[in-house]
């Protein structure tokens, strides 16, 4: 497992959103994981890259205890996150991808960002742009770029669909697989269904506990998730 | 005409001293979104500090610049471990800051009456040489020359800082976004402390010249300069450091045409001025929100 987290409870000054959460993610897989809004996902992800503390339970990465770690040790270990936001607004496509290999070495970067430039070639072509100036899909492709700069193991990332239309959530996916073909673990949280076409398991989170956990094909066909999600994603698009 | 050919030019070299006046208040603000109120006090030690280098070494106040930016930017690193953290865990750090950073600059002033008296000091101004300086035909003093020359490289350095090392982009960072710096990987302490010391320290180095552009010293006089800085950042946007070189600039000009023109109003003028700023453009004039009350 590169990701294990254990009877997790977290929450925020004083209300507990988390009511002891499992969640392992095996090396090398994609997992999604599911739940409507106020389900606690951001609330999960957020603990196990140390934004939040963890009232209780345990969390491993890599086989080892990072419960208490601050989150830049984390990052630096090589878990990756990417928030909603993803970037930073005010900088330049460059400037981001220099900050998501800030503790790496000069030349360590220049590499990393020929390497992004290579998988990315639109941020190549951006490069002088703000990142507050991207259209949606290419805003989180720079966030993915942004995130892959310090080659992390496990990539963590926050309804990368959130505020997109149905076109970019197609070219996020096809992103998705871009980065996933880097060889490294993904943790998606997410609404949308159209995910489980990425993952190889999926977790249904709702009301602070995890609901459901099976491979993405037993979800896919699961009464539980087809209720919830499936659903509400074809009366949105109606 | 020519008088207000003067006026214009004075503006300019005040403008330009100025937005080092300000610039450090902003970066402080930009990283760290607290309100240092002892900004002002930190330039009135940095006044004493060229004020002694002159009368008891007998050295021009210039020998005070590569002394106080070691001195002070020293000094703020074990500040902001002491102060900043801690304020950043609390629910309102903005608020909390202007209670914590009053207390600092009331201390500051109280260890400088101590320490300096409360006579007024000055230092000649023809230290930097007795003639005064033809510029466009209009005869001006060269301390103010040399303030806005220094004034204007402070304002260079901090922006190739800012744009053109790996730490000033980390500052950017965080000053964009700083819960996206913190999972970028980002040491945000650490960064936040160094904005912090070059804040500070350029406080000092815009002091070193107020005993020619603002007037003689005295240690009561910080409150009045934190105020004066407040209004330049405000009119050219809190948060944003370079916005600051517009806010020196119109404030320079303002204050030298006020001057100039209607000479019994110039005492009132900052005050004036911050209040019609906030009231008709509260994000200042390059502005954009940064805070929300």
């Amino acid at each position: 497992m590169i990701l294990r987290a254990k009877n997790i409870t977290s929450g925020y000054e004083g209300v507990q959103i988390l009511w002891g959460v499992d969640l392992d993610i095996p090396r090398g897989q994609t997992v999604v994981l599911l739940g409507p809004n106020g389900a606690g996902k951001t609330t999960l992800l957020r603990t196990l890259v140390g934004l939040l503390p963890a009232w209780s339970g345990h969390i491993e990465f890599d086989d080892n205890d990072i419960t208490l770690l601050p989150t830049e040790k984390r990052v630096r270990s090589g878990l990756a996150f990417m928030s909603e936001l993803g970037v930073f607004p005010d900088l330049s496509v460059l400037d981001n991808l220099r900050m998501g290999g800030y503790f790496l070495s000069r030349s360590g970067t220049a590499d990393r960002i020929s390497k992004m430039y290579a998988l990315f070639p639109d941020l190549a072509r951006l490069r002088r742009s703000l990142g507050g100036s991207l259209s949606g899909g290419q805003r989180k492709m720079l966030g993915v770029a942004k995130a892959l700069m310090s080659q992390p193991r496990l990539l963590v990332m926050d309804e990368p669909s959130a505020g997109l239309s149905p076109k970019y959530v197609k070219e996020v996916i096809d992103i998705l697989k871009v980065a996933h073909g880097e060889g490294l673990s993904l943790l998606i949280a997410e609404q949308n269904v159209l995910f489980l076409e990425l993952a190889d398991q999926g977790y249904v989170l709702e009301g602070g506990r995890m609901l459901a956990h099976g491979s993405a094909d037993e979800l896919k066909s699961s009464d539980v998730v087809r209720r919830a999600y499936f659903g509400m994603v074809e009366e949105k698009r109606a | 005409m020519s008088l207000l050919e003067y006026a214009v030019l004075a503006g300019i070299f005040y403008g330009l001293y100025f937005a080092l006046v300000g610039v450090g208040l902003n970066l402080i603000f930009g990283v760290m979104r607290i309100i240092n109120l002892a900004h002002g006090d930190f330039l009135i030690l940095g006044a004493y500090g060229a004020f002694y280098v002159f009368h008891l070494f007998g050295w021009n106040p210039l020998w005070a610049i590569p002394i106080e930016l070691v001195v002070f930017f020293g000094l703020s690193l074990p500040l902001y471990y002491l102060l900043v953290p801690r304020l950043q865990k609390s629910g309102d750090p903005e608020m909390l800051s202007f209670i914590l950073f009053f207390g600092l600059s009331q201390v500051i002033e109280a260890l400088a009456v101590f320490a300096f008296g409360n006579d007024q000091r000055s230092i000649p101004a023809s230290v930097f040489g007795g003639s005064p300086v033809t510029i466009a035909g209009q005869v001006y003093p060269a301390s103010w020359v040399v303030s806005a020359a220094v004034g204007m490289a402070g304002i260079t350095l901090i922006y190739l800082y800012l744009y053109h090392t790996r730490i000033g982009r980390a500052t950017r960072a965080i000053m964009t976004e700083r819960s996206e710096a913190v999972v970028t990987g980002i040491s945000v302490h650490r960064v936040s402390a160094v904005a912090f010391g070059i804040g500070i320290a350029t406080a000092a180095l815009a002091g070193i010249f107020s005993p020619f552009m603002i007037g003689a010293i005295a240690p009561s006089l910080g409150m009045g300069i934190t105020v004066t800085s407040f209004t330049i950042i405000v009119i050219g946007s809190l948060g944003n450091p370079l916005g600051t070189v517009l806010g020196g600039l119109l404030y320079g000009e303002a204050l030298m045409l006020m001057q100039t023109f209607l000479t019994s109003w110039a005492e009132m003028f900052p005050y004036a001025l911050l209040i019609l700023v906030l009231l008709v453009k509260p994000t200042g004039l390059l502005g954009k929100a940064v805070r929300s009350a």
